[in-house]
């Protein structure tokens, strides 16, 4: 049992006092990371909840009904942004970013605080691996919709398409690191993998603006 | 061997084949950016990858683990919608409706949706991929009536049949063996038959060198008629409909590209 909601009030309030000196994009990541860690808290509530409905246990709560949890509330307020102030691809982009990399740090620290942080090998695995996955899936999805909104096929099954392409990809990496072994050190690089190959679409999606 | 090993290889085997294809795609997509229907190919091979990727290491390292509500659901969810969205742009039908077809496709959607309940008994994910698979079923029913793939008669031919089928799966229910193993046996040679129909079609469509969007069209419904015996087989024959699809999903992006080539 940890206080999440404490650990959660704690972070945040330097962060909000910082929106005051900030402005531009420092001030939209800076918002977007306390979105993101927003989001991974109202997450937990909702697969806990879930957790109790379906009886499925936590062990497997985890690995099969989070990635769905997650990624959702990952990128509803992304959705919101998108549409509502219709924003340039990089300020999606930098959204994303934020967004990823808040939900990946709120997780982490409530992780260390629950498991410990003694081990610094296996926390730098788990800040590699988790965390970039978290911005990694974000990001995708947003790629999917700028892809979508620049080659003129945003429709309903373009979203619920890069949502689920997210979702795929989390649920896969939660599948992969839930065994030990082989499968784990191919899910830990799995992120850091797809990163790569993400920067050089963007460099491919950039280069024909 | 056992049959979760061929399970696995066949859903491997068509992670590869839908990784080449998503390459090939990105390639076509590069050049020609303003065919929208390329794009929703692209989305659609690659929620298909990821959710056989998914289903391989599943299968690897948790078969048989209940899962109501995972990735994979949004996922088949995602990719059906995108099959509709890349039949829809690639034929488009605009506001014309064809009342009786997409009658028949909502009953047939709907009861396929019953019968999934009752073999599943999971309300929520059946309901939700019921209702995609019932626009997807409309989707290729107004495409095949745009395109006027079928005469008249085989569009009473197509209801009796489906009619056919889903009595045939209730009456499953009814019967004990050996009765429910024969009338299982029945359906399965109408899924074939369905399926051998419209490859025969194809194959006609192929050789008379018809429009891309003709052959989209037969090849896209061919997909569809695939998902309904891949929902409602097993072991074996699911096997069987799982390299089908894979071959489809060969032909769907040959198609596409000359639909991309002709626009």
């Amino acid at each position: 049992m940890i206080y999440s909601e404490n650990i959660f009030v704690c972070m945040i309030v330097p962060l909000f006092l910082t929106l005051i000196f900030v402005k531009g994009n420092a001030r939209r990541l800076e918002l977007n990371f306390i979105i993101g860690m927003l989001a991974c808290l109202l997450g937990a509530y909702i697969s806990g909840f879930f957790n109790a409905i379906s009886g499925m246990g936590i062990e497997d709560t985890a690995i099969f009904i989070s990635p769905v949890v997650e990624e959702g509330m990952k990128f509803l307020p992304l959705l919101f942004y998108f549409f509502m102030f219709e924003p340039d691809d990089d300020s999606l982009f930098l959204a994303a970013v934020g967004m990823g990399a808040g939900f990946a740090s709120y997780e982490n620290v409530c992780y260390m605080v629950s498991s410990g942080a003694e081990s610094l090998s296996f926390l730098l695995i788990r800040g590699l691996a988790v965390g970039v996955m978290h911005i990694v899936s974000v990001y995708g999805s947003v790629l999917g919709l700028v892809i979508a909104r620049r080659l003129k096929a945003m429709r309903i099954s373009s979203v619920i398409g890069a949502l689920s392409l997210s979702m795929l990809f989390h649920g896969t990496y939660n599948l992969l690191v839930s065994e030990p072994g082989i499968t784990s050190y191919i899910g830990y690089s799995l992120p850091l993998l797809t990163a790569v190959v993400m920067l050089i679409a963007m460099q491919r999606l950039k280069s024909g603006k | 061997m056992t049959f979760e090993f061929l399970d696995i290889i066949s859903a491997l085997l068509q992670t590869v084949v839908l990784g080449l294809l998503l390459f090939l795609t990105i390639r076509l997509l590069l050049r020609n950016k303003e065919s929208v229907t390329v794009v929703f190919m692209c989305f659609c091979f690659a929620l298909c990858f990821f959710s056989d990727l998914y289903w391989v290491v599943y299968d690897i390292l948790r078969p048989d683990t209940r899962m109501p509500f995972a990735a994979n659901e949004f996922g088949e969810a995602g990719l059906l919608l995108m099959i509709a969205a890349t039949l829809n742009s690639a034929v488009p039908h605009g506001s014309r409706v064809a009342l009786k077809q997409t009658m028949g496709a909502v009953i047939f959607g709907a009861c396929n949706v019953a019968l999934w309940i009752a073999w599943s008994g999971e309300w929520v994910q059946d309901i939700l991929i019921g209702l995609v698979v019932t626009w997807l079923i409309y989707s290729a029913v107004c495409s095949l009536k745009v395109t006027r793939v079928l005469s008249k008669f085989e569009w009473i031919l197509l209801g009796v049949y489906c009619a056919l089928l889903i009595a045939g799966q209730t009456l499953t229910f009814v019967f004990d063996d050996p009765v429910k193993s024969a009338i299982d046996t029945g359906c399965y040679v109408l899924l074939i038959l369905g399926i051998v129909y419209f490859l025969i079609k194809l194959c006609i469509s192929f050789c008379k060198r018809e429009p891309s969007k003709k052959l989209t069209s037969i090849i896209i419904s061919a997909m569809v008629w695939d998902s309904v015996c891949l929902y409602m087989s097993a072991d074996m024959m699911y096997r069987i409909f799982l390299n089908v699809e894979t071959v489809l999903f060969v032909l769907m992006y040959l198609a596409v590209r000359k639909v991309a080539s002709e626009s």
